[in-house]
């Protein structure tokens, strides 16, 4: 059938009842469109349409959006139990054979011994073959805990999951061969493993990790990582040969030490991995081998944390990583670092590096350094960029050391900032740049004596300002 | 899906509306906005420049127009960055295209165009004012809104109620 005529068709054989009611009122619609107009409604309401018309008794009973929603308010024992009665009422009693696409539990500030009885209702969605599943709590219940076991579903493609308790078995995946996509947001994570063959994004923000040992990340299937602003032990990413995009931003976690940050080391008990003989047991990256099939990658540390820095002990090869983003924490020793990286990166088209002011300033240490000749292949970037607030020693430093060990730059674009360091983290504020253009290698910069004022390079220099963060 | 041949304009698809009246997007807008042309262009291996036409025939023009009007925009949006101000705007955008002017007969027109071509962003935008409009009132205040006829003798609904003790109707 052509495009054309599925088009008229799908509109004229969906409601036989609108001919036989006739009118122009909403009866023109077929039943699915009145479904999805009945998810918009809180479900009591979408319950109570049973009495509108003969049309409307039974719509509500095959709705394949489920959206159990406080409203905002804050429940107490009254309201729990008439939640509960009301949930458990609704499941029973619609059209079973009527699968249930979406099912959304978002509930708010709930006061009360009894608890609503969200674990039920999540395994009867699956058993609907819902595929996609959502529970928001609000952060005043912090400590609902998810029933620890492992949820079963051929169907379920997309898991999001905000201020819940997770322990046991209930992020193993395994089956539920169909899921892609896996959100946790403010959640506390306290088990061995996340496991799954067939998630390909995984979204974790703001969770709260197992504090005693480090959570496994287990997904080789996973295409897209975004890992922000996590608290407790970093988790362990095992291998994830199709990762093409990764974001991690380490700021909040457990693995920080005070001799990174250039004072001395805080950890309590000479527990520090850091410091000392004190490792994981088994030596291996954290995160840089997970992470290193990836053709894009955003590291961003604060100062004192040390997992990207001790990874690099053992770094592997990025074989097709084509964009980098590093922050202050590569620029530590002389960018010993970044050169480590570099030498990791063969196929590197761009190296971002965001630098902050306020950042302690010891990151940059004073020694002089000696060039040494290194294995590298004739490196070539064709884009560098830097972000920073001013236009000072660091940023001089990141160019004479790269030009130092001949990496060859085709572009360097120099962003400056007009936030605040605390926007930065936060990814807001706004960016003036400047655009070096250049064909050749930059001219050596002597790292004696005053930087030279860019104005006075052979290169031309263009201003260009950037209203929008980029 | 084939690529399009290098050196050729910008392909369109072109919907028809009652009385002929033609209106066209571009093929990457309705490729983001509707699931139908997305699945028709897979199947078709090469179209050289052609126009893909989408007759709605038994549409008027107004809500045909709308639905490209509304493709045009969200295509565009998407390729913004997102943020606060970008979710904003679209709100207002929202709020003005689906404005008083809008009754509802046209409302439902433009449903129907757009679940000709699966146009799940419009559908859910509609669906959500529709559900706007009835939420919070009373059954008879639902009816008069949305143009239902009381079809059930008291006998009926006396059992719906019964049958549906559980809830407050």
């Amino acid at each position: 059938m052509s495009l054309e005529q599925e088009a008229v068709s799908r509109r004229r054989n969906a409601t036989p009842e609108a001919i036989i009611g006739g009118g122009d009122g909403i009866d023109v619609l077929p039943d699915e469109i009145l479904q999805h107009v009945l998810s918009f409604l809180p479900v009591p309401e979408a319950v109570q349409t049973c009495v509108l018309a003969r049309r409307w008794q039974h719509l509500w009973k095959s709705m394949p959006v489920l959206r159990v929603t406080g409203e905002g308010w804050i429940l107490n024992r009254r309201g729990v139990r008439k939640l509960n009665k009301f949930v458990n009422h609704l499941l029973l009693l619609r059209d079973r054979t009527a699968p249930l696409h979406t099912c959304e539990v978002e509930l708010g500030t709930f006061r009360s011994q009894d608890d609503p009885q969200i674990n039920l209702w999540i395994r009867h969605a699956l058993l609907c073959q819902a595929q996609v599943l959502s529970v928001h709590l609000s952060r005043d219940n912090n400590s609902f805990d998810l029933e620890d076991l492992p949820l079963v579903s051929r169907h379920l493609t997309r898991l999001e999951l905000c201020n819940v308790m997770l322990n046991g078995n209930i992020l193993n995946f395994s089956r539920c061969p169909a899921l892609e996509e896996l959100w946790m947001r403010d959640c506390y994570i306290a088990l061995d493993v996340i496991l799954s063959q067939s998630v390909k994004r995984l979204t974790i923000l703001d969770c709260m990790f197992y504090q005693n040992a480090r959570t496994r990340i287990s997904i080789p299937s996973l295409v897209t990582l975004e890992f922000t602003e996590c608290w407790g032990r970093t988790p362990f990413l095992e291998s994830m040969p199709s990762l093409v995009t990764g974001s991690v931003k380490l700021t909040n976690c457990d693995d920080c030490c005070g001799k990174e940050a250039g004072s001395s080391c805080f950890n309590v008990s000479n527990t520090c991995e850091n410091c000392g003989a004190n490792n994981d047991g088994n030596g291996d990256c954290v995160l840089l081998n997970g992470l290193s099939e990836a053709k894009s990658l955003e590291l961003i540390a604060k100062p004192g944390v040390f997992i990207f820095r001790r990874d690099l002990m053992r770094c592997p090869t990025f074989s097709k990583l084509k964009t980098l983003l590093l922050n202050e924490w590569c620029m530590k020793t002389n960018l010993s670092a970044l050169i480590c990286l570099l030498q990791h990166t063969p196929v590197l088209d761009k190296l971002t590096i965001q630098l902050c002011e306020a950042i302690n300033s010891q990151m940059v240490t004073k020694e002089s350094y000696n060039p040494i000749e290194l294995p590298f292949a004739t490196k070539k970037l064709k884009v560098m960029e830097i972000k920073c607030e001013t236009i000072d020693e660091k940023v001089h430093k990141i160019l004479a050391v790269l030009d130092t060990y001949g990496i060859h730059i085709g572009q360097i674009n120099i962003h400056r900032s007009i936030g605040s360091s605390e926007d930065f983290f936060s990814g807001i504020g706004s960016w003036t740049s400047s655009t070096l253009e250049s064909e050749q290698a930059l001219p050596h910069i002597s790292g004696a004596g005053p930087p030279q004022p860019r104005s006075q390079s052979k290169l031309p220099l263009t201003e260009r300002s950037a209203s929008e963060h980029d | 899906m084939a690529a399009a041949p290098s050196g050729s304009r910008t392909r369109m698809v072109t919907l028809i509306s009652k009385g002929g009246r033609n209106f066209k997007m571009p093929e990457a807008v309705a490729l983001v906005s509707s699931r139908s042309c997305r699945e028709a262009l897979d199947y078709i291996e090469y179209r050289g420049n052609n126009t893909m036409m989408i007759k709605l025939l038994d549409i008027d023009p107004k809500p045909v127009s709308m639905l490209v009007n509304f493709c045009n925009h969200m295509a565009a949006a998407a390729t913004s960055a997102a943020s606060d101000d970008a979710a904003q705007r679209m709100r207002e955008w929202e709020e003005r295209f689906l404005g008083d002017d809008v009754d509802q007969a046209l409302l439902y027109d433009l449903l129907s165009a757009a679940i000709s071509i699966q146009a799940d962003g419009l559908i859910d935008l509609v669906c959500k004012r529709v559900a706007h409009m009835i939420k919070g009132k009373t059954p008879q205040e639902i009816r008069t809104i949305l143009g239902i006829q009381d079809d059930l003798t008291p006998d009926q609904r006396d059992e719906i109620r019964t049958d549906n003790s559980w809830i407050d109707i």
